[in-house]
C-alpha cells in the first residue's frame, strides 16, 4: 500500500490522530486531578527534598578546583529559579547542538545501532538523603531547557548491577523558543522499592545552547502501601509557591508546568468537543489495510535468502535483539555467533545492568574486536580491574578503539594492560577516569598507532603525560582539558611540538598553566585544525603568542578563546586573514573586541558556521540583530548578559 | 535522453532511462562492458529478476533518482535503522515474498541504496522480538531440539567447565537450596548429590541474580552461567546478560 493507492501518506496520519488522542486524553486526566485533588487530603508519609549530593557525573563546565558552573551546584535549593538566564551558580555541561560532531576532533560512533532510540550524551547522579518510592522527579532548569532524557532510579539495598530501574525516558526536546526556566517533571514509571539515588541522562543535540540546571528534587512515600495500591491520582503536585517550592495539593494553581506536554500545534487547534470515534475509526481502517501485509507467510522466505544477505539484515540490530536472533534457529544461530557482528561492541547503552559476566558471555565471540566502548560501566562497580585486564589480554589485540569513560574500574595496571596487548590501538577515551593514579609513569611500550587520546578530567601529572605522548609517534588528536595535576603545560606544549608533528586538534580547557611561551612551541604544528584555549588563564594577555599561532597554523577551522580578556581585534582579525578555513569561533567574555572588527571578521570568514559572542561588553543586541540578517549561515550565539529577558512567573 | 531496454527472466522488457538504471552496478558495468550505443536495440537479460520485481526495482530507482551517491566509507556507516523515508517505508509494505525477493535483486542487480533499505525493513521486523515471535512472523521451523534449546541458553563450554571444576568452600556464603534446585532443574546434566559450594566475590549478585525476576515486564531473560578460573580465584557468576532496559528505545510504544 502506498501514497498513490490511498491518496495520502500513512504514517502521517496516524500519528497526527494518536496525538490527537493522546492530547485529548492528557487534558483530561489533568482536568480530573485538578477536581480529585480538592477532594482528597495529603498522602501519608509523602517526603520531598533537594538533591544533597552529587554522587558522579560525566562533564561539567567548570573546573573541579571553582564553584562556577559546576556540578555541585545542582544539590540544595534552587538559588536561581524561577529566573531565566546564563549564571554561574548552575550547572552546565560540555556541549549543546551538533557543534562537537562538526569539529574536526568529532569521533566515529561505535555500534551505533546498540543505543536506541533516544542516546544520551551526559549524565549526573545524584543522592537524597532520605530514602523513597519515588512519585515525582522535578528538574529546575533555569536556561535552554529541554536536554533530559533519562531518568534511572537505583534501588537501595541491591547490588549496584541489579539496582537501577529505569523511571522516565523521551526524546531530547527543541525548546529553543521557550525563553524562561521550565520545572520538568514527567510523569514517572511507578516502582514500589525504595530510592536513594537517581541518574539523569541528557542528549544536548536540539539546544541552541548549553542547558543549565539549577536543582533537582524528588518527592516520595517512605513506604509503599501495604495493600500494594498507590493512588496514582492523589499525588500531591508540586506547585511553586512565594516561599519556595513545595508540595501541595490543596492550592488552587497552574499546573500547566508540572508536567512538560509537548503536542503538535496542529493538534492543540482541533476543538476539544470533538468526538474521537472518527480518528479511532480511521486508525483501525489504516491498521486493517497494514494487516495485509503483516499477516504470517505460508512458507519460510529466509530459506531463499543466502547468508550473505542475512549477515547484512543482522548488521543492522542491536546486541540484545542480536542475542534472541540466535536461538531462533540453527542457521540464524550460525550466522548470528559469528565474529562479524562483535567487531564492533558498545556497551554503554547497557551501563545500568553492566558486570563482568556480561563481558565474559560476548568473550567467545570477539575473537575479531576492533572497537569497545564500555563508557560509563564502571557505574555498577560489575567488574574489577583485574577481570578487565584479562578480558583485555584475551580480547584486546586487534582493538583500534577503546573508550573508558567514567570508568572506576580503570588504574594504572588497566593503562600497562593496554599498552601490552592492544598493539593496534588508535584511540584511547579515558574522560572522567578519576581513579587512575598515574604513578607508573613511564610505558612499557611504544603506542605505535595511537591517533586519539583523551586525558579530560583525569589525574595526570607533566612527567607521565609527557612520557606518554613522547611514544605515541602518530598523534592526532589530545584532549588535556581540565587535567588539574598538569603543573607545566608549557612542558607539555614543548613536547607535542617536537614529537608530535601530526597534531590536528588539542584541548587544552581550564589549563591554567599554559602561557604565552607554550602557546609559541604549537606554531610548529602545521596541521593544526582545532585549538581549545578556553579558561587557561595564564593566557589571559596573550601578547603576540596568538597571533604567532594562526599565522602558522593555516588549516584551523575551529578556536576556542573564552575568557581570555587580553584577545585583542587585532588577534580576531588575524584570525579572519591566516584562517581562511574558519568554522567555529568562541569569543566568550572578550571585553576588548569592537563591533567593527567583529564585522569585518563575519565579512572575511566566509566558511564561518558559529560565533558565540556572549559577555563582550561592546557588542549589542543590535548589532547582532543586523549580522543575523547579514549573515544567515551562520549561527550568532548572544544573550544579552543583564537578564533582561529573565522570565518572572 | 538514451534509453536501455532490460528484459526480466519471464521474458517481459522493460524500456528504462539509462540514467535511473545506473542505480544498479551490476547493469552499469555491462552496458559500459558491452560498449552500448544508444541505437543499439540489443537487450540486456536480466535472468534472476521477474518482472513484477522488476517493475518494482524501477518504481523504486526512478523515485531515488537525484539521490545522491552511496559513498563507500563502510568504516563509520550509520546502522540505524530509524531513518527510512516514509515514501520507502510506504514502497516496502509489500508481502514477504516480494520484500525478500527486492532483497535477492537489490543483491543481483547491485543497488545499495535498495539493498539498504529492505535489509532495515526485515531488521525492523526483527528487533524486539523473542525468538518464538520471530519464528511467527517469518514462519521459521526450530529446528533445535529440546536439550539444544535448553544448552543455547547457557554457554556449553562454561558448562563443562562446571562440571568438572572442583569448587571449594567459600567464605563469602553458600547458595541456598532453592536456588540450587534452580540450577538443577535447568541444568540435569549436573549431578545432585555433588556438594556444590560456590566460593565467589560476588555471592550476592549470584543469589539476587537467580531470584531476581525480571523486574520491568521484558519478555526474556538471557541467563548465563559461567566459571571462570582467573589464577588462584574462581568466579561463579550468573546474571542477566542483557537487562530489559538498555535498549528501551524500541520498548517504548
Amino acid at each position: 500500500m502506498n501514497d498513490e493507492q490511498v491518496g495520502f501518506n500513512l504514517d502521517d496520519l496516524r500519528k497526527l490522530c494518536k496525538s490527537y488522542i493522546d492530547y485529548t486524553r492528557t487534558y483530561m486526566d489533568r482536568k480530573q486531578v485538578r477536581r480529585i485533588n480538592k477532594q482528597r487530603s495529603t498522602l501519608d508519609n509523602f517526603v520531598f527534598q533537594f538533591s544533597s549530593e552529587v554522587v558522579d557525573f560525566s562533564s561539567q563546565y567548570g573546573s573541579d578546583i571553582s564553584i562556577s558552573y559546576t556540578a555541585s551546584n545542582v544539590t540544595g535549593r534552587p538559588s536561581k529559579f524561577p529566573n531565566y538566564g546564563d549564571f554561574p551558580q548552575s550547572y552546565v555541561m560540555r556541549s549543546y547542538g551538533p557543534w562537537r560532531d562538526l569539529a574536526p576532533s568529532r569521533k566515529c560512533p561505535i555500534m551505533p545501532q546498540n543505543a536506541g532510540r533516544i542516546r544520551s550524551e551526559d549524565y549526573i547522579i545524584l543522592s537524597f538523603e532520605i530514602p523513597v518510592v519515588p512519585l515525582v522527579i522535578s528538574i529546575f532548569e533555569t536556561f535552554t531547557p529541554g536536554s533530559v532524557v533519562r531518568i534511572s532510579g537505583k534501588v537501595v539495598d541491591l547490588p549496584d548491577t541489579m539496582a537501577w530501574r529505569l523511571l522516565w525516558e523521551g526524546l531530547p526536546q527543541n525548546c529553543n523558543g521557550l525563553r524562561h526556566s521550565r520545572l520538568f517533571a514527567p510523569k514517572l514509571n511507578y516502582i514500589k522499592e525504595l530510592v536513594k539515588e537517581i541518574c539523569i541522562e541528557f542528549n544536548h543535540s536540539q539546544l541552541d545552547y548549553y542547558t543549565e540546571l539549577d536543582a533537582v528534587s524528588m518527592g516520595g512515600i517512605l513506604k509503599y502501601p501495604e495493600n500494594g495500591e498507590l493512588d496514582i491520582i492523589s499525588i500531591p503536585m508540586v506547585t511553586h509557591t512565594s516561599l519556595g517550592y513545595v508540595y501541595d495539593n490543596n492550592e488552587e494553581q497552574d499546573q500547566e508546568i508540572l508536567s512538560d506536554i509537548r503536542v503538535p500545534s496542529m493538534a492543540s487547534n482541533i476543538p476539544m468537543s470533538t468526538s474521537l470515534d472518527p480518528f479511532l475509526k480511521l486508525i483501525k481502517n489504516i491498521e486493517e489495510l497494514e494487516n495485509e501485509w503483516r499477516k504470517v507467510p505460508d512458507v519460510d522466505y529466509t530459506l531463499r535468502l543466502p547468508n550473505e544477505s542475512l549477515m547484512q539484515i543482522f548488521s543492522y540490530l542491536d546486541l540484545k535483539s542480536l542475542r534472541l536472533c540466535m536461538r531462533v534457529c540453527k542457521r540464524f544461530n550460525n550466522i548470528c555467533t559469528d565474529g562479524y557482528f562483535y567487531r564492533e561492541l558498545n556497551l554503554k547503552p547497557y551501563w545500568c545492568s553492566f558486570s563482568y559476566s556480561m563481558l565474559i558471555s560476548l568473550e567467545p565471540y570477539c575473537n575479531q574486536m576492533t572497537k569497545l566502548d564500555l563508557s560509563w560501566c564502571g557505574i555498577t562497580k560489575g567488574i574489577l580491574s583485574t577481570a578487565f585486564n584479562l578480558f583485555i589480554k584475551k580480547c584486546g589485540t586487534n582493538l583500534t578503539h577503546l573508550r573508558l569513560d567514567c570508568c572506576g574500574f580503570v588504574n594504572d595496571t588497566t593503562l600497562i594492560a593496554i599498552n601490552l596487548f592492544c598493539k593496534y590501538i588508535k584511540e584511547l577515551s579515558l574522560r572522567s577516569c578519576t581513579s587512575i593514579d598515574f604513578e607508573l609513569i613511564c610505558p612499557p611500550q611504544k603506542f605505535p598507532e595511537m591517533e586519539r587520546i583523551d586525558f579530560y578530567r583525569t589525574n595526570i601529572t607533566t612527567d607521565c603525560l609527557h612520557f606518554y605522548i613522547t611514544c605515541m609517534p602518530k598523534l592526532k588528536h589530545i584532549n588535556l582539558g581540565s587535567c588539574k595535576r598538569i603543573d607545566c603545560m608549557d612542558h607539555i606544549a614543548y613536547t607535542l611540538s617536537t614529537s608530535n608533528k601530526q597534531l590536528v586538534s588539542v584541548d587544552f580547557w581550564k589549563s591554567y598553566t599554559l602561557s604565552q611561551t607554550g602557546l609559541r612551541f604549537l606554531t610548529a604544528l602545521k596541521q593544526l585544525e582545532e585549538i581549545d584555549l578556553g579558561w587557561c588563564l595564564g593566557l589571559s594577555i596573550p601578547g603576540d603568542s596568538l597571533l604567532d599561532l594562526v599565522k602558522s597554523c593555516p588549516k584551523l577551522k575551529k578556536i576556542i578563546v573564552v575568557s581570555l580578556r587580553g584577545v585583542s581585534d587585532r588577534d580576531l582579525l588575524a584570525f579572519a586573514d591566516y584562517c581562511p578555513l574558519l568554522e567555529q569561533i568562541d569569543l566568550v567574555g572578550l571585553r576588548a573586541i569592537t563591533v567593527d572588527a567583529c564585522s569585518k571578521f563575519l565579512q572575511k570568514c566566509k566558511n564561518l558556521k558559529l560565533m558565540d559572542v556572549n559577555f563582550c561588553e561592546n557588542i549589542k543586541e543590535g548589532d547582532v540583530q543586523v549580522w543575523r540578517l547579514k549573515y544567515p549561515n551562520v549561527c550568532i550565539q548572544f544573550t544579552t548578559s543583564d537578564h533582561s529577558n529573565v522570565y518572572h512567573y | 535522453m538514451p534509453m536501455i531496454k532490460l528484459q526480466s527472466s519471464d521474458g517481459e522488457v522493460f524500456q528504462v532511462d539509462f540514467e535511473i538504471a545506473k542505480a544498479s552496478v551490476t547493469i552499469k558495468t555491462m552496458v559500459e562492458d558491452l560498449g552500448l550505443e544508444e541505437e543499439d536495440e540489443e537487450i540486456v537479460p536480466l535472468p534472476n529478476v521477474n518482472a513484477g520485481i522488476l517493475k518494482k526495482v524501477i518504481q523504486w530507482a526512478t523515485y531515488h533518482k537525484d539521490d545522491p551517491p552511496a559513498t563507500e566509507d563502510d568504516e563509520g556507516r550509520e546502522k540505524r535503522t530509524d531513518d527510512i523515508s516514509s515514501w520507502d517505508a510506504d514502497f516496502l509494505k509489500v508481502d514477504q515474498g516480494t520484500l525478500f525477493e527486492l532483497i535477492l535483486a537489490a543483491n543481483y542487480l547491485d543497488i545499495k541504496g535498495l539493498l539498504d533499505v529492505t535489509c532495515k525493513t526485515v531488521a525492523n521486523m526483527i528487533k524486539g522480538k523473542t525468538p518464538e515471535e520471530i519464528r511467527k512472523t517469518f514462519n521459521i521451523k526450530n529446528d533445535f531440539s529440546p536439550a539444544e534449546e535448553e544448552q543455547l541458553c547457557y554457554n556449553s563450554i562454561l558448562d563443562d567447565k562446571l562440571k568438572n571444576t572442583r569448587l571449594k568452600t567459600g567464605a563469602a556464603g553458600t547458595l541456598k537450596a532453592t536456588e540450587l534446585n534452580k540450577i538443577f532443574r535447568q541444568r540435569p546434566s549436573i549431578e545432585k548429590t555433588q556438594p556444590f559450594r560456590f566460593q565467589t566475590k560476588e555471592t550476592n549478585d549470584l543469589d539476587s541474580c537467580l531470584k531476581h525476576n525480571n523486574g520491568g515486564g521484558s519478555d526474556v531473560a538471557d541467563y548465563v552461567l559461567t566459571v571462570e578460573n582467573l589464577g588462584s580465584i574462581t568466579f561463579v557468576m550468573c546474571s542477566q546478560l542483557v537487562n530489559n532496559y538498555g535498549n528501551s528505545g524500541d520498548q517504548k510504544q
